[in-house]
């Protein structure tokens, strides 16, 4: 009788959870079938509803998590667990690849769906910001289901780790020391000299390069590239790859994504012009640009090869709230954050290669600077690598010569407290908005939409709320044809 | 005792004169120093001569209205008069789904020794075109004659600088000849002027090189076109044919060195620029302090026009044909755009200012500007904005590597020397930095110690001709 109510309770379950999200689906795909909104918004009581389960409830890699020191466990382990267990085949993969004449690894954890339908979408290809990493999007800070762990129950996922963010382990140095250097090469500890050189050598065109090796050689079909953050850029640079642009095909998909630094310099001209022809009482504030809750990059003229390193106070200005996984009612925010960096201070990089902010922002009039910087850096070390400025130098700030030509579909996803992206109180300034805006203008004939997750998620919707994450991702891959 | 005291002082001046002089152009080039001059003696005593004395052309020249004789009637001219055969080639080439005009004046030399050096391309800065380069502002023989007697020329007119006849309207309303065959509309001009990157010009004069000439090549781009033979050192073919050498005449680097030695500058505290005679600065607009976008939504259509107060900053010296005793620099440079207001241009788009000097930070802004001039016109052409962006700012990209050798020729009187303190002249740090990346290379600068000014062309055309004539001859061996 018990087992028969268990059966019965379960199924009814399951048929209550795929009927809400069938319903929730229906009212994604109408929000996005809307072609006048210049966005869209998904209430909470619509999202909350949304989400399944996965077939061990996650148990066996939470299991691997809570066993390994600071949750670092060995993604070689996840590919050992049995893909009945987990909805999916996991494989760990690392890609060694050579550009300014040094070897680069790139990983890729891949997780093949075991649902026969999702070999009719696009691989999903989640890449990490600048001081994240793959567990961010495998599992959550308290080491349970991650974002990437439901996605795949429906769809194939690639998550990516760039270059330096990874290492097996995690770091034994807290994140403030210097000693805590990127992981550039997997199988080797790096001397100093080097990872000062390579922290000014990881250009979006080096990380494109791996990614691009990564993905050709680990997945077929079409490609709907997710670049979280930072690794924005990513997304918009493969549009002006032949063979990754044949292979996204005219899609886009933005989850806290933004848009690339090209259009900084547009908006700041945008900015001008109006105000050169607007009396001074009549002047607002800016569109397009939200109260940054991101760690503020670093304005003073710190060396090119030094990191940018995060700590509580920039994590607790818009990144830590209350729907943290870590977050307990009389916390402040700043508790939050200083939690967050205590439970992810091993396996989580929490550094970013200043390059990498410096090129997903406005600033190209620093190019003079970079190549003096790194021809100062050779110069020290003799350059036993081999380093070629010159080639260095050609590729610097692709970010800002990224086509916005070629699309048929973009949908931009976004959570209603990023502020990064976001800006609730005067939705039309949020810099989402401007970049949709943008490519509205470029692509006349597309479909390009602009979706709001209600509920209070942050710019870390993905630890926030995971499974309804997933499930809203999955009903806009849905969405595309 | 008169008598025999006289010639035998003249024959011991005569006998002494090489001695007095200083090193000659070789001698000097074979220095492996920051810069190296010439003094003024040994220039003024270069030498060339023209078959019938230039006459031929000049009485051309003098019977076109405002000099604007039409090129094609150079071509007409019997060779053996001349001293080249002279061919007149009109390019065109499509970009940005735009057809465009480049225009070159092939001198092919009758010397039989000049097929054994490089062909030298001389291409036009902002504001001039060939006419500049051929006959001086008198209509005597120009630069480019007298090098044809020795090598083979071609001297190329980036696109809209030339127009057949020159310009009847003042310099202050004149439209860019972006096509030779028609007028275009003001929407037309709108745009072309809009998207004239270096890139444009750059497609224009490989096809102009690959399809007219053969061989190694010397690529002097003056002033602003400075750019271009550094743009071609990122061409594979173009590359091929420059074989690691580079010429340079009043043509300081590429915007990005330039950007670099900025760098290196803000970053040493004990950095102060080098006083200059002038207080720095010569007429070309793109210093640091300009408002680009000041002129409205359609500022990229603005052209900086060619005044007497600009021309007599530094362009107009002593040395200058135009010049008489009395006359006052603005007195010279009113005289030159007077003499010079048909045939020459005079006006330069703002987009090639402001991607030859360290602007990249405004990409944006001229993105914004070419999409308002596209939605104006409603781009009947079909301009993919998209592939103006790419091109833009490729100056802040040339590469600096792969060099041979290289030797930058600068007037005493050039923004790119500095009189007082040569050391730290324009071209001379500009070079330094070339060194530092061709370690291997022979890099050389050299400075013509007389009163010359950028525009050395008009103003010592024949002696400025042998000088270079001596430096292609230095460079050649330098392979041997």
């Amino acid at each position: 009788m018990k087992l028969i109510f268990s059966t019965c309770l379960t199924a009814g379950l399951l048929t209550l959870t795929a009927s809400a999200d069938e319903t929730a689906e229906k009212k994604i795909w109408a929000l996005l079938d809307d072609p006048k909104s210049v966005y869209v918004s998904l209430s909470t009581p619509d999202f909350m509803s949304l989400g399944w389960e996965l077939p061990d409830g996650g148990k066996h890699v939470t299991e691997l998590a809570l066993a390994a020191p600071g949750g670092a466990f060995d993604p070689r382990d996840v590919a050992k667990l049995d893909p009945k267990v987990l909805g999916y085949k996991a494989d760990w993969i690392v890609e060694r690849y050579q550009h300014y004449n040094l070897g680069w690894d790139i990983t890729g954890l891949r997780l093949t769906s075991n649902d026969p339908e999702a070999k009719k979408y696009p691989w999903l290809v989640i890449m990490n910001g600048g001081a994240a990493n793959v567990y961010e999007f495998f599992v959550d800070l308290k080491n349970r289901p991650g974002w990437g762990q439901f996605l795949a129950q429906k769809l194939n996922v690639m998550i990516v780790t760039i270059p330096g963010n990874f290492k097996y382990g995690g770091w034994d140095e807290p994140i403030s020391s210097e000693k805590r250097q990127p992981a550039y090469l997997l199988d080797q500890e790096l001397p100093m000299a080097e990872s000062e050189i390579r922290n000014c050598l990881l250009t979006n065109t080096n990380v494109m390069h791996g990614l691009k090796q990564l993905l050709m050689k680990n997945t077929t079909g079409d490609l709907l590239l997710i670049g979280h953050s930072t690794s924005g850029e990513m997304a918009m640079l493969a549009n002006n790859d032949p063979e990754m642009r044949a292979r996204t095909n005219g899609r886009y998909l933005g989850w806290g994504s933004g848009g690339p630094a090209r259009l900084d310099g547009v908006r700041d001209a945008r900015e001008e012009l109006a105000k050169s022809k607007k009396p001074a009482a009549e002047e607002t504030p800016a569109a397009g640009r939200a109260t940054r809750a991101a760690p503020a990059e670093p304005r003073e003229r710190m060396a090119l090869h030094l990191l940018s390193r995060r700590n509580k106070e920039t994590y607790a200005r818009g990144y830590s709230r209350w729907l943290n996984p870590l977050y307990e009612p009389g916390m402040s925010t700043f508790d939050i954050a200083e939690k967050w960096l205590e439970v992810e201070g091993r396996r989580r990089a929490n550094f970013k290669q200043q390059i990498q902010s410096i090129e997903h922002g406005g600033a190209i009039d620093q190019k003079g600077w970079i190549e003096v910087s790194i021809e100062k850096l050779l110069k020290k070390s003799g350059n036993p690598w081999g380093v070629n400025l010159e080639e260095v130098s050609a590729e610097l700030f692709s970010t800002h010569f990224t086509r916005m030509d070629g699309y048929q579909q973009m949908v931009w996803t976004v959570g209603h407290y990023d502020r990064n992206h976001w800006l609730p109180e005067d939705p039309m300034k949020a810099p989402e908005v401007f970049f949709a805006n943008e490519y509205r203008q470029k692509n006349p004939n597309a479909k390009i939409r602009l979706i709001v997750w209600d509920p209070l998620i942050t710019h870390y919707g993905h630890v926030e709320l995971p499974k309804q994450l997933a499930a809203a991702t999955y009903s806009v891959v849905r969405w595309y044809k | 005792m008169k008598r025999f005291t006289l010639p035998a002082l003249v024959t011991g001046l005569t006998l002494a004169c090489p001695l007095l002089g200083g090193p000659s152009i070789p001698e000097l080039l074979d220095q492996d120093k920051p810069f190296v001059m010439l003094a003024e003696a040994d220039f003024r005593a270069l030498k060339m001569t023209l078959p019938d004395g230039g006459k031929t052309v000049s009485d051309l020249a003098l019977a076109a209205p405002g000099g604007a004789f039409d090129p094609r009637d150079v071509a007409k001219i019997p060779a053996a008069t001349l001293g080249y055969k002279a061919d007149w080639i009109v390019e065109r080439y499509t970009r940005y789904n735009l057809p465009w005009d480049i225009t070159g004046l092939k001198l092919t030399s009758l010397d039989p020794e000049a097929k054994k050096y490089p062909w030298l391309v001389i291409m036009n800065g902002g504001a001039a075109n060939v006419y500049e380069f051929y006959i001086d502002l008198k209509n005597r023989p120009g630069w480019g004659q007298y090098l044809a007697q020795k090598r083979n020329v071609l001297i190329v007119t980036i696109p809209g600088n030339f127009k057949y006849g020159g310009w009847e309207k003042s310099i202050a309303d004149r439209d860019p000849a972006f096509l030779l065959d028609r007028e275009l509309t003001a929407d037309e001009v709108l745009v072309y002027n809009s998207v004239f990157t270096n890139r444009v010009i750059f497609q224009g004069l490989k096809q102009l090189l690959t399809k007219n000439t053969t061989g190694d090549l010397l690529l002097i781009g003056h002033s602003t076109s400075g750019e271009l033979p550094h743009l071609a050192q990122g061409d594979p073919e173009l590359k091929a044919r420059l074989n690691g050498r580079f010429l340079g005449w009043g043509s300081g680097g590429p915007v990005r060195v330039k950007a670099v030695i900025a760098a290196k500058h803000a970053a040493d505290p004990e950095y102060k620029a080098a006083p200059t005679l002038t207080g720095g600065g010569g007429g070309d607009d793109g210093g640091s302090g300009r408002d680009w976008t000041k002129p409205g939504d359609y500022w990229l259509n603005v052209l900086a026009r060619r005044t007497p107060a600009v021309y007599s900053r530094v362009y107009s010296r002593w040395s200058n044909p135009l010049y008489e005793p009395g006359m006052s620099v603005l007195d010279i440079a009113t005289k030159w755009l007077e003499v010079e207001g048909r045939r020459r241009a005079n006006f330069k788009q703002p987009l090639e200012d402001l991607e030859h000097s360290d602007n990249f930070a405004a990409k944006g802004q001229v993105e914004v500007g070419i999409e308002k001039a596209l939605k104006k016109t409603g781009n009947p052409w079909g301009v993919n904005l998209e592939d103006v962006q790419k091109d833009l700012c490729s100056t802040s990209f040339s590469p600096a590597m792969g060099f041979r050798t290289m030797v930058w020729c600068v007037g005493k009187l050039d923004g790119h020397w500095n009189a007082i303190y040569p050391a730290q002249g324009g071209d001379v740090g500009i070079a330094a930095e070339y060194r530092l990346r061709n370690p291997h290379a022979k890099i050389r600068v050299i400075g013509w110690d007389l009163n010359v000014t950028h525009y050395a062309h008009v103003e010592v055309p024949e002696q400025l001709a042998a000088a270079i004539i001596s430096v292609t001859s230095w460079m050649m061996k330098q392979d041997s």
